[in-house]
């Protein structure tokens, strides 16, 4: 007996009838209609991000110091993953940082952004947001105005895709 | 395209000499990298902000080039050393040629 006690008891019925009426409309459709919704993929490994880096380098060998990273371990909204980077040696009219790249080693297209700096600007600090594809590393390369490469790179887990978005 | 101005924020707008002076930056925009494809399975078409310029009246300070990695409303923070008064003019720059403009002045103390 449905007393006004309990209102949902005349519901039971009826939500699980709409509940089985969803899934099986679901079953009906085409798997591909209702799963993909990007057509990017992610890099099968890190060949395009080494070979990103190995032309920035231009043959110079890589450095893994004088770069701050701050990008946090766990990327919990992957369509905005906050990173700052920074070269931490001082900088002067004769040494100074000339260019700077983000890769982001799977996604899609590997590069994330390039900087140019000029000696007026005094600093090299900077600071995105990322949209990353899955859980990755990322790396930073700075060249600096006397030819030495400096690099720093860190692994960030990430929860869902969002180059999608 | 959307027509909401930029959010900035400058550290300091009177620095002393030699002092880093720390900006953030953020514009609207879709940044779509021209992967997704829409409710109908149609490739929505590419529309990325491709290019930033700071520059301090004509000395140019920084360019950034945003590539499909980075997030929606791009978002830019960036230090530089104060040296002269000057006008502080940011420039963004997107596949369709739109350009959005700012401007801080930027006086020594």
């Amino acid at each position: 007996m449905t007393s006004w006690l309990d209102p949902f008891a005349g519901l039971v019925l009826s939500r699980r009838g709409v509940l089985l009426g969803a899934a099986a409309s679901a079953a009906l459709l085409p798997w591909a209609a209702v799963a993909q919704d990007t057509t990017a993929k992610p890099q099968p490994d890190t060949a395009e991000a080494d070979r990103i880096a190995a032309e920035f380098a231009g043959g110079t060998a890589p450095v893994a110091s004088g770069i701050g990273l701050d990008l946090p371990v766990l990327g919990d909204n992957p369509a905005a993953v906050p990173l700052r980077a920074k070269v931490t040696e001082p900088l002067s009219e004769a040494v100074w940082c000339e260019e700077m790249i983000v890769i982001a080693e799977l996604n899609p297209q590997p590069l994330a952004c390039r900087f140019s700096f000029t000696p007026d600007i005094g600093s090299a600090e900077i600071g995105i947001r990322l949209r990353l594809i899955q859980t990755m590393p990322v790396r930073v390369m700075a060249r600096m105005s006397d030819g030495r490469i400096l690099m720093a790179r860190q692994d960030i887990t990430v929860t869902a895709g969002g180059c999608g978005m | 395209m959307t027509t909401t101005p930029p959010r900035i924020w400058m550290s300091n707008e009177t620095p002393q000499q030699g002092e880093i002076v720390r900006v953030r930056t953020q514009v609207a925009h879709v940044m779509e990298s021209g992967f997704r494809l829409d409710a109908a399975g149609q490739i929505m078409p590419r529309q990325m902000m491709t290019r930033f310029e700071a520059r301090l009246d004509d000395a140019l300070l920084l360019t950034w080039l945003p590539e499909i990695g980075i997030a929606q409303n791009p978002y830019l923070e960036f230090t530089f050393k104060a040296q002269a008064s000057g006008l502080l003019r940011l420039l963004w720059v997107d596949d369709s040629g739109t350009e959005i403009r700012a401007e801080r002045q930027v006086t020594l103390a």
